[in-house]
C-alpha cells in the first residue's frame, strides 16, 4: 500500500462520520451483491431443477456433485476446458512475442512512421471486432485452419494485439532512457537491451496485458461459434452456451458450468493480482 | 550504428506488422469493400456502391439500435465509471479486507459474457427468477415484472450485466490511477479543511483526469463491441426493443444472410466509435 | 536470458501441442477409410435428440470400414448460422441435418443441394417407409431434396389435478377456453405455460381448423389473400394475451423454460411442438393428459397440425462424386432409417417421419396420447411454420406475430402486413 492511505482514512473517519457509514454500506453492499450472486450460483449448482424452483434461495438438500460430473464428463467440459487453456495460453504467448517486439521499436526508437505504426494499433482498439467475423472466417477457411485450435489462436492473437501494444508502449515509454544507455555502454546490442533490460522491466505491463488477453481468449464466444464446429476443438464458452438453447434448460447444470468456467481464471487473477495493479498503474494510466 | 539501428527497427517491427496487416487490417478492408455489395453468401455479388449505407440511413430499426447503444454509453458514464470510481476510492483508503474486496469486485470481469448472461437469465426469469422471487419474499410483489420483456425495463435489464461485468475493470484502472496521485496534493487539501465531497471533486477527480478519459474511451468502445449479452439474453427482442447496433449487425449479416448490409452496419459503428474517441480526446485533452 | 529461454521453450511446447492436435484432427478426416464424409448436425450436448442421433452416426462410422466420418456439430438453432457460413465459404458439409424448404430454399435455388428424387425412386428399401406427405417440405418445383426423419405435431396437454382442484371444465371450444382462462387467473394460476411459439401455434391451429390443404397452399403461394379467417384467429390470440392467459415475459421465454412452468404446477395448460414430449418430467406423467385443441367456432373442424420437420441432406459436391454419393446416401438412409425412427418413438418420445413398428409398452403415456390424437384427428394439416412459408417469409413472420401479441399492431394490420409479406415472397415450391 502507498504511504498516504493512512492519512487519508484517518481524515475521512474523523470528520465524516456519515460519509464513513455510507462508505462501508457502499463497499460491503456491492461486495454482498457480487459475492452473493457467486455463492447463489454455487448453491444452485448443487440443486436439481425442481429444488431450484421450489426454493430458489434455500440451501441444497444435499451437496451432490451430479451437475459437476455431468458437466465435466458427459458434456465434455473437461475437454473444452483443455482446449480453452491451450488457446488462451498460446494467445498470450504469441501476443507477448509479437506485441513486445513492436512495442519496443515504437517506444524506444525515433524513426519515420513510428507514430503511424502506433496509430494503426490504436485504431485497432476502436474497431468492433465482431465486424471482422466474415472476413476472418474466409481467411481461415482459405488457409485450411478453420475448425483448428491453431487457427483460432491466430485469430485471437490478431484481435488482442492492439490492446497488448497499447499497454506495452505506454509502459515502455515510462522506463528511463538511462537504463538503456547503461546497457549500451556495457556493449549490449539491441536484442540484448530488449531481452535483458526492457522485458524484465516491463513485467508488470506484461502481467496486465497477459491477464487481459487471457481473459479475452478464455471467454470469447462469437468468433468461436463461427470458426469452431467439432467437439474436438470446442472451447469452454461454446460448451457452456449449448447448455441453454431453445431445446434444453437445466439450471443446475448451467450453474455448475458457469462455476467451472470461472474458477481457472479466478486462480490466474489471484496469482498475478499485485502485478496487474502495478501494470495498470504505470501502463494504462500513464500511457 | 545507423545501419544497425535501421536493421533493429526492421527486425522488431516487421514480423508483427506483417502479422497484424495480414490477420487484422486486411479483414478490416475486406469489411469496407464488402459493404459496397449486396450478397447473401451464396448467389452472385451485386455491386451497390453506397446503396447499403443509403438504406441504413433510412432504416428505423438501425436508429432504434443506435439509440439503445447510446443508452449503454450513457449507463457507462452515469453508472459504470462512478461505481468503479467509488469502489476504487474507498478501498484505496485502507479499509479492512481490501484485498478480498478487490478480488471479489473483479470476479465479474473474469467471467465470460456467456456465463454472466446465463446467470442473469436466472435472475430475470419472470416465473422462477431470483429477482422476482426476492421481491415477493420481501412483500413487493407489485413490482415484479418480466424484466426482459417489459418495455419499461427491458433495455436497462439487458444492459446491467454489461455494466456489472466491467465495473471491476474500471475499479482496477482507477485504483491504479489513485496510486499515482501525489501525496502532497491530498495533504494540502486536508490542511485547507475541505470536506470529503469537496476533496473528491476539487482534488482527486482533476488529478485522475487522464485515467478518467481512458475509462471513458474504454467504456464506449466496450459498449459498442460487447453485444454478446444482448444476443444471449434477448437476441434483440421482443420486436427490436433491445436491439443494439452489434446485434443488428450480427443478425443482418448472419441470420438474415445480408452480408453486405451487415458489413455496412459494422463500418458505420466503427466510424461512430472513432469519431467519439476523437471528440473525447479533443474535448478532454489529457493534460500533462 | 533465462527469462527468454523459458518463454521460447513454453511457446515451442505449446505450438507442438497445438500442431499435434491439428494433425490428429486431420487424421480423423481422411486417412483411415476410402471415402471420408464431413457431417454437420445439431443434435449434440443436451439436445433432446442427441441420445439417438449421436450414437447412430458414431455406430455408422464404426460399422463402415470403408467410410470415415468427420463429425461437426452446432447445437440447436446454431446450425442455421453454421451452415450458412460454410455455404458462403463454398465448403458445404457432405451430409447435414436441417429443417425443410423454409430454411433450405436458398441453397436449393442456388444448386448447392441436389435433387435426390432418382435416388429415392431407385432405392427399394425406401418404398412405403415414409408417412404420407413426408417429403412435402423438401419438395421444390418437382424435385425432392432431402430425406425426412423427424416428424412433429402440436399437442395440447393439461394438468388434470389443477382442473379438478379449481373446478374448471375442460374446454372444447374457444368460448369455454376463455372461461377457463378467467377461472384460472382468479385462482392465481397462469392459464397457459406458453411462450411466443405456443401462441403462434394456437393462432395457426384456429386458422387451420377452417381450411383444407389446398386452401393453405393457395394462401402461401399468394394465389389468395388472407382474410376473415386469419383475422379471427389473430383476434383470438390477441384477446387471450390481453386476458392474461400467458406468463409474464412469455415472449422471451425459451420453450424449455415454459415447460418448467407447467412442471411447477403454476399452469394447467401447455400447447407445444411434439419435440417437447421427451422433456416432460416423468414423475408427473399421471397428472397430465393430452386433449383436443378447442374449436374456434361452429364452422371449425377438429384439426391437428402435423407433418415432418427435420431432414437430412447431402451437398451437390458429394452428389457429384460417385463414391461420396454412395457413402452419403448410406448415411442419410441410416439417419432417416427405421432403427433411428424406432428409438425416436420408444426412447425419446419424438415424432418420426417413418411408418415403423414399435413396442407400444415402451411408449411414454403422454406420447401415446399425442400419437392417438394424430391418428384420431379428422384433419391432419401441415403447419405454415414448418412447411409452407417461403424462407423469406419465415424471418419476418415471427417478429410480426410478436408485434401482434404485444398489441403494437391490430389484427387487421397484421393480416394486411402478412398479405404484403407473402405477396413479396410467395411460396415457389409448386411451380
Amino acid at each position: 500500500m502507498p504511504r498516504n492511505t493512512n492519512k487519508l482514512s484517518r481524515k475521512f473517519q474523523a470528520k465524516n462520520g456519515i460519509a464513513a457509514i455510507f462508505k462501508y454500506i457502499f463497499i460491503w453492499g456491492y461486495f454482498a451483491l457480487t459475492f452473493g450472486l457467486f455463492i447463489w450460483l454455487l448453491m444452485t449448482s448443487f440443486k436439481t431443477n425442481r429444488e431450484i424452483f421450489s426454493s430458489p434461495f434455500g440451501l441444497p438438500e444435499s451437496v451432490n456433485f451430479d451437475n459437476y460430473i455431468v458437466g465435466l464428463f458427459d458434456a465434455n467440459l473437461t475437454l473444452f476446458m483443455g482446449n480453452s487453456f491451450i488457446v488462451a495460453v498460446s494467445t498470450v504467448v504469441l501476443c507477448f512475442i509479437l506485441g513486445s517486439t513492436v512495442s519496443y521499436a515504437i517506444s524506444r526508437f525515433t524513426f519515420k512512421g513510428n507514430a503511424f505504426i502506433y496509430l494503426l494499433f490504436v485504431i485497432g482498439l476502436t474497431i468492433p471486432l465482431q465486424s471482422l467475423i466474415f472476413p476472418m472466417f474466409f481467411k481461415m477457411h482459405s488457409l485450411g485452419l478453420r475448425d483448428t485450435l491453431f487457427g483460432i489462436i491466430l485469430v485471437y492473437t490478431a484481435l488482442n494485439l492492439p490492446k497488448t501494444v497499447f499497454l506495452l508502449v505506454g509502459f515502455m515509454k515510462g522506463i528511463p532512457k538511462e537504463m538503456e544507455e547503461a546497457a549500451i555502454i556495457d556493449g549490449c546490442n539491441y536484442w540484448n537491451i530488449f531481452t535483458k533490460v526492457l522485458i524484465p522491466m516491463s513485467r508488470p505491463a506484461l502481467a496486465t496485458a497477459g491477464i487481459l488477453v487471457f481473459i479475452a481468449a478464455w471467454n470469447e464466444y462469437i468468433f468461436a461459434t463461427v470458426l469452431l464446429s467439432s467437439d474436438a476443438t470446442s472451447t469452454l464458452p461454446l460448451g457452456l452456451a449449448s447448455f441453454q438453447t431453445s431445446y434444453t434448460n437445466d439450471y443446475g447444470l448451467i450453474a455448475a458450468g458457469v462455476i467451472i468456467s470461472i474458477i481457472p481464471v479466478l486462480i490466474a487473477y489471484m496469482l498475478f493480482q499485485e502485478q496487474i495493479i502495478k501494470g495498470m498503474a504505470s501502463g494504462a494510466v500513464k500511457g | 550504428m545507423v545501419r544497425q539501428k535501421t536493421l533493429a527497427i526492421i527486425c522488431f517491427t516487421l514480423p508483427t506488422l506483417a502479422f497484424y496487416i495480414y490477420f487484422f487490417l486486411t479483414p478490416v478492408f475486406d469489411t469496407v469493400y464488402n459493404s459496397l455489395f449486396e450478397w447473401d453468401g451464396i448467389s452472385d455479388k451485386l455491386f451497390l456502391f453506397l446503396g447499403n449505407y443509403l438504406e441504413l440511413l433510412q432504416d428505423p430499426i438501425f436508429y432504434k439500435a443506435l439509440g439503445n447503444t447510446f443508452y449503454w454509453v450513457l449507463l457507462v458514464i452515469i453508472l459504470q465509471i462512478p461505481l468503479g470510481f467509488f469502489l476504487a476510492y474507498f478501498i484505496y483508503q485502507k479499509v479492512k479486507a481490501f484485498k478480498l474486496l478487490r478480488t471479489v469486485y473483479f470476479i465479474p470481469v473474469i467471467a465470460s459474457a456467456v456465463a454472466v448472461s446465463l446467470a442473469f437469465s436466472f435472475i430475470y426469469e419472470a416465473q422462477f427468477g431470483i429477482l422476482n422471487s426476492f421481491l415477493k419474499l420481501i412483500g413487493l410483489e407489485q413490482y415484479t415484472t418480466a424484466w426482459l420483456q417489459d418495455p419499461n425495463t427491458a433495455m436497462t435489464a439487458v444492459s446491467l450485466p454489461f455494466v456489472w461485468n466491467y465495473v471491476g475493470l474500471m475499479m482496477v484502472v482507477l485504483y491504479s490511477g489513485l496510486q499515482s496521485v501525489p501525496d502532497e496534493l491530498i495533504e494540502a487539501s486536508e490542511i485547507d479543511g475541505v470536506n470529503a465531497l469537496q476533496k473528491i471533486w476539487y482534488v482527486i477527480l482533476p488529478s485522475l483526469r487522464n485515467v478518467l478519459v481512458i475509462c471513458l474511451v474504454l467504456g464506449i468502445s466496450y459498449a459498442f463491441k460487447q453485444f454478446d449479452y444482448v444476443l444471449l439474453l434477448t437476441n434483440g427482442g421482443p420486436v427490436h426493443l433491445t436491439e443494439v447496433t452489434g446485434t443488428y449487425m450480427y443478425k443482418q449479416g448472419f441470420s438474415e444472410a445480408r452480408y453486405g448490409y451487415g458489413n455496412a452496419i459494422a463500418i458505420t459503428m466503427m466510424f461512430i466509435v472513432i469519431v467519439f474517441t476523437l471528440i473525447i480526446n479533443k474535448v478532454l485533452q489529457p493534460k500533462d | 536470458m533465462r527469462y527468454k529461454n523459458k518463454l521460447l521453450f513454453s511457446f515451442m511446447f505449446l505450438l507442438a501441442i497445438v500442431l499435434f492436435g491439428c494433425q490428429q484432427n486431420d487424421g480423423n478426416g481422411g486417412s483411415e477409410g476410402n471415402v471420408s464424409l464431413r457431417v454437420l448436425h445439431s443434435f449434440t450436448g443436451s439436445q433432446p435428440q442427441a441420445p439417438v442421433i449421436e450414437p447412430a452416426i458414431e455406430a455408422f462410422d464404426q460399422t463402415h470400414d470403408d467410410i470415415s466420418l468427420n463429425i461437426q456439430t452446432a447445437p440447436g438453432n446454431d446450425i442455421l448460422d453454421q451452415l450458412r457460413t460454410e455455404m458462403a465459404a463454398q465448403d458445404p458439409p457432405d451430409v447435414f441435418t436441417h429443417w425443410g424448404m423454409r430454411r433450405t430454399e436458398n441453397y436449393i435455388k442456388n444448386g448447392i443441394i441436389p435433387d435426390i428424387t432418382e435416388l429415392i425412386e431407385e432405392d427399394e428399401e425406401l418404398e412405403g417407409l415414409y408417412i404420407d406427405g413426408a417429403f412435402d417440405p423438401v419438395t421444390y418445383q418437382g424435385g425432392i431434396y432431402g430425406l425426412p426423419f423427424q416428424g412433429y405435431s402440436y399437442y395440447l396437454m393439461i394438468n388434470k389435478d389443477l382442473f379438478e382442484e379449481h373446478n374448471v371444465e375442460i374446454p372444447t371450444t374457444y368460448d369455454e377456453l376463455k372461461e377457463a382462462v378467467v377461472q384460472f387467473n382468479e385462482a392465481g394460476l397462469i392459464p397457459f405455460a406458453a411462450n411466443n411459439h405456443s401462441v403462434r401455434y394456437m393462432m395457426l391451429t384456429w386458422f387451420a381448423q377452417k381450411q383444407t390443404v389446398e386452401e393453405l397452399r393457395a394462401y402461401a403461394t399468394a394465389e389468395e389473400e388472407f382474410g376473415e379467417d386469419l383475422l379471427e384467429a389473430a383476434e383470438k390470440v390477441q384477446e387471450l394475451a390481453a386476458l392474461g392467459a400467458f406468463p409474464d415475459g412469455y415472449m422471451s421465454l425459451e420453450t424449455a423454460q415454459s415447460l418448467e412452468i407447467f412442471h411447477a404446477e403454476q399452469s394447467p395448460m401447455f400447447y407445444q411442438h411434439s419435440w417437447t414430449v421427451g422433456s416432460i418430467d416423468e414423475e408427473l406423467l399421471d397428472t397430465y393428459e393430452v386433449i383436443p385443441f378447442p374449436l374456434g367456432d361452429e364452422a371449425s373442424e377438429p384439426t391437428v397440425l402435423a407433418g415432418t420437420g427435420h431432414f437430412v441432406y447431402m451437398s451437390q459436391e458429394a452428389f457429384d462424386d460417385p463414391e461420396k454419393r454412395e457413402a452419403a446416401w448410406e448415411l442419410m438412409k441410416t439417419i432417416a432409417g427405421p432403427d433411428v425412427a424406432k428409438e425416436f418413438i420408444e426412447d425419446i418420445s419424438n415424432n418420426t417421419a417413418l411408418n415403423v413398428d414399435y413396442d407400444e409398452s415402451k411408449l411414454n403415456p403422454i406420447f401415446k396420447q399425442v400419437l392417438d390424437e394424430m391418428n384420431n384427428a379428422e384433419k391432419l394439416l401441415p403447419s405454415y411454420e414448418e412447411d409452407l412459408f417461403a424462407s423469406a417469409v419465415e424471418g419476418e413472420y415471427w417478429p410480426l406475430t410478436d408485434a401482434l401479441l404485444l398489441g403494437d399492431i391490430t389484427p387487421q394490420q397484421y393480416v394486411d402486413q402478412m398479405n404484403e409479406l407473402i405477396a413479396e415472397n410467395p411460396n415457389m415450391q409448386f411451380d
